[in-house]
């Protein structure tokens, strides 16, 4: 789990003193180097100065809401932003997802779940541009070649069924909102549309599921949207 | 608006605009008229030696024309006639005869005449206009006062108020306002500040004015003449309500003035009406708003300012349980865990106080899209698993269902909380089956379990908050029930409870399914050729 080849940093955005603190403990002991920011501008700031490998972000920030925050950030920046709230309703975390949040975890969390999700967001950066085959589990997908196996069987995708993959390849490990996945893969915005997108979604898990009712590859985010898992290679 | 006044209108004030024959003054005026032009004949018939009988004929004419100052035309006619007939009489040759021997006498008699007349009839023009002007001025003044009142008047009380006040001291009647109830219904009942309170036959009346926009009680043939005429008070293709005038006396009527006053009155109030319905509309709108807003402030201050300390309770049990030097014992661990759980339980509660608070406050909004129920079951099932941990979980759904229209998140956690609720008060090692169907045109999904089964009696009572049946096992929130009835009802469905033959409980949320599209019907996609190049394949997926 430590890294001691090159530690990475983490920016910690919240204004709750007793939080920082505890993901402080929590992040250094786990090979973390931590910095924080109480504030919206703060954190901005650090963030230019500091350049985190990674970004944990409250919404509720005494000087601008944290989604503000990410729209900044992300006017300059791709550093993976990981949002951290105690704000548990579906069009919060869409919000964010759509305004560049690489995922979502809503406080109370255990740390487990949070180093899980920071690992995570940071495989999405760290896969090299040229990376041509992507693994997870059974599933091994060759984007060069557009070849699908699963347990080493080549696997028939449809045109749509390839595209929705690719996209999900794409973004390996990181929810996708049901709009991002129209936008990308249907050109729409309709959510009338996501009755296609869930059909679709079925029929992938048949094809690449081991046990297409109880999913463990492409994962519903309820109210929300997908995530391709990154399982480790085994 | 024609300028014509007849000649029953002269009116004792402005103000005051309604009035009943005003023939009987015309007497006096005849009187008054005689009394003059032969009062004026004595000292003529003394000066008529000195001057001559022609120039008695001028002081004639000049008694004549001042009359035409002060009475109506009629009378003036009358003097001119009267005097002529006199100076022919007294003082033209032969005296006490109406013969006339010379011409010039004749023609000056003859002028005399036409120069009377003309005279009367031009005084009395110019008086009519005079005081028609005079009316006008009086109903624009009443009319000015009516508007500066209504727009000064704040609230509908006091605008009914002032337009009573006003309507009463113009048309000299007592005056009844009747608005629309909130159902829309005219209410019977006066408004506050009227001056009149309707009777029995005089409400069906008001009825049939408010439903059909016309006025009524004012027909000049009804016989005896109606003491309360209503008008309706229109503004913008709406009747806002019915204006009543009661008469204390009979009368014959309004006439055409009255009647553009009245009208012009009723517009006046029907406009400052609507101007107040609109400002109360959109001040109830505010304030709509802003109970919404405020609402989801409290929420969102209420989450965050107990999820906080939550969190930071579970991060520092996390820290400590990862605490490896030195090590920590069996038993510490078992607290912690203890610590944990209660955390964890804590947590829920918040999460269901706020579900049942968003579904008081009406923010829940159901935001259907097609769903696939395998998927959401299968949620379910992922979510629910710790603590089914010790039940035997079996999934039954029926093969092919369709994309079912609803609010996923809504179904899903309503199911969720009917499984917590079957995990909670059933015995470790029981069945928990959950199943999913369509029948007649609604989907049905199940949980069943095998423990104690429901009390008949706490049936009805199961879905309340906060209620638990007798001998139920404690450790539920006693909200997760009613958030299950609570987010089903949200999208049109419920939710029914019912014991099953053999034992346990059975329940069951009802879907109706607006328009369910069969899974299946996509899968000629799939005999779309695989894996084409990336371009061609998204190309295809944009034609869709």
């Amino acid at each position: 789990m430590n890294e001691p080849a090159a530690q990475k940093t983490v920016l910690v955005v919240d204004d709750e003193v007793q939080m920082r603190r505890l993901l402080r403990a929590c992040l250094e002991r786990n090979g973390y180097d931590v910095v924080e920011a109480v504030t919206g501008d703060a954190g901005l700031d650090e963030a230019l100065r500091r350049r985190p490998d990674v970004v944990l972000l409250d919404l509720g920030l005494p000087d601008m809401d944290g989604q503000e925050v990410l729209k900044r950030l992300r006017e300059w920046s791709q550093v993976p932003v990981l949002v951290v709230s105690v704000r548990a309703q579906e069009e919060d975390k869409i919000k964010a997802l759509d305004a560049g949040a690489n995922d979502y975890i809503t406080k109370p969390f255990s740390t487990g779940e949070l180093l899980a999700r920071l690992r995570a967001a940071q495989r999405l950066t760290q896969q090299p541009a040229t990376t041509t085959v992507f693994h997870s589990g059974p599933l091994r997908v060759d984007l060069t070649a557009r070849i699908v196996k699963v347990k080493g069987r080549i696997v028939q995708l449809s045109a749509t069924e390839y595209s929705l993959l690719h996209l999900f390849v794409k973004h390996a490990g990181k929810v996708l909102t049901h709009g991002q996945i129209l936008r990308e893969v249907w050109g729409t915005e309709d959510v009338e549309k996501t009755g296609s997108l869930r059909v679709y979604v079925a029929y992938l898990r048949e094809k690449l599921e081991a046990n297409p009712a109880e999913p463990e590859l492409l994962i519903t985010e309820p109210g929300i949207g997908y995530r391709l898992v990154v399982q480790e290679a085994r | 608006m024609p300028d014509q006044v007849s000649g029953a209108e002269g009116l004792p004030t402005g103000m005051r605009v309604v009035g009943g024959d005003d023939g009987p003054r015309f007497f006096p005026q005849f009187l008054l008229a005689a009394t003059v032009v032969v009062g004026i004949s004595l000292p003529a018939l003394l000066l008529n030696p000195l001057v001559g009988h022609r120039a008695i004929a001028l002081l004639y004419l000049l008694t004549v024309v001042f009359l035409a100052l002060f009475v109506e035309r009629g009378p003036t006619l009358f003097a001119a006639a009267l005097s002529a007939v006199l100076w022919d009489l007294l003082f033209l040759e032969p005296i006490g005869n109406l013969s006339i021997r010379n011409a010039e006498d004749a023609i000056m008699f003859g002028m005399y005449f036409v120069v009377a007349l003309v005279l009367g009839q031009l005084t009395a023009r110019i008086r009519a206009q005079e005081r028609s002007e005079h009316q006008r001025e009086a109903h624009a003044t009443a009319l000015y006062r009516l508007t500066r009142e209504l727009l000064e008047a704040t609230g509908r009380q006091h605008l009914v108020t002032q337009a009573v006040r006003e309507m009463e001291s113009a048309f000299s009647a007592r005056i009844v306002i009747l608005l629309p109830d909130s159902s829309g219904r005219l209410s019977l009942h006066a408004e506050n500040g009227s001056s009149y309170e309707l009777a029995g036959p005089e409400q069906s009346l008001a009825l049939r004015v408010f439903e059909q926009g016309q006025p009524a009680g004012d027909s000049p043939r009804a016989f005896p003449p109606a003491e309360t005429l209503f008008v309706p008070l229109l503004a913008g293709g709406d009747t806002l309500g019915v204006l009543g005038l009661h008469f204390e006396a009979a009368t014959s009527g309004l006439s055409a003035q009255q009647r553009q006053l009245l009208s012009a009155f009723a517009q006046q109030i029907a406009l400052a009406l609507d101007r107040q319905r609109l400002r109360e509309q959109s001040e109830q709108a505010r304030l709509l708003a802003e109970s919404e807003r405020l609402s989801r402030a409290l929420l969102n201050s209420v989450s965050h300012e107990i999820r906080t300390p939550l969190a930071a309770i579970k991060g520092a049990l996390d820290n400590l349980q990862e605490l490896t030097e030195p090590p920590l014992s069996a038993e510490q661990r078992s607290m912690l865990a203890e610590v944990g759980q209660a955390t964890d339980r804590l947590n829920r509660l918040i999460g269901k106080v706020l579900d049942i608070t968003r579904l008081e406050s009406g923010t829940v909004r159901p935001a259907p899209t097609l769903c696939d129920i395998t998927d959401l079951v299968h949620v379910v099932v992922k979510e629910a698993r710790p603590e089914l941990a010790n039940h035997r979980l079996e999934v039954a759904l029926a093969p092919n269902l369709p994309l079912v229209h609803m609010d996923f998140v809504l179904t899903q956690e309503a199911l969720k909380n009917l499984l917590s609720n079957a995990a909670l008060h059933t015995p470790p090692g029981t069945p928990v089956e959950i199943g999913g169907r369509i029948r007649d045109g609604r989907l049905l999904l199940t949980v069943a379990d095998r423990g104690p089964g429901i009390p008949p009696e706490s049936l009805s009572r199961l879905f309340d908050k906060f209620y638990r049946a007798p001998g139920a096992r404690t450790g539920g929130t006693g909200l997760g029930l009613s958030v299950a009835k609570g987010f089903v009802e949200a999208q049109g469905g419920w939710v029914v409870a019912e014991n099953r033959p053999g034992g346990g409980a059975l329940f069951t949320i009802i879907l109706p399914l607006g328009q369910a599209v069969p899974l299946a019907a996509g899968s000629a996609a799939r005999t779309e050729p695989a894996s084409q190049p990336l371009a061609a394949a998204q190309a295809q997926a944009r034609c869709e």
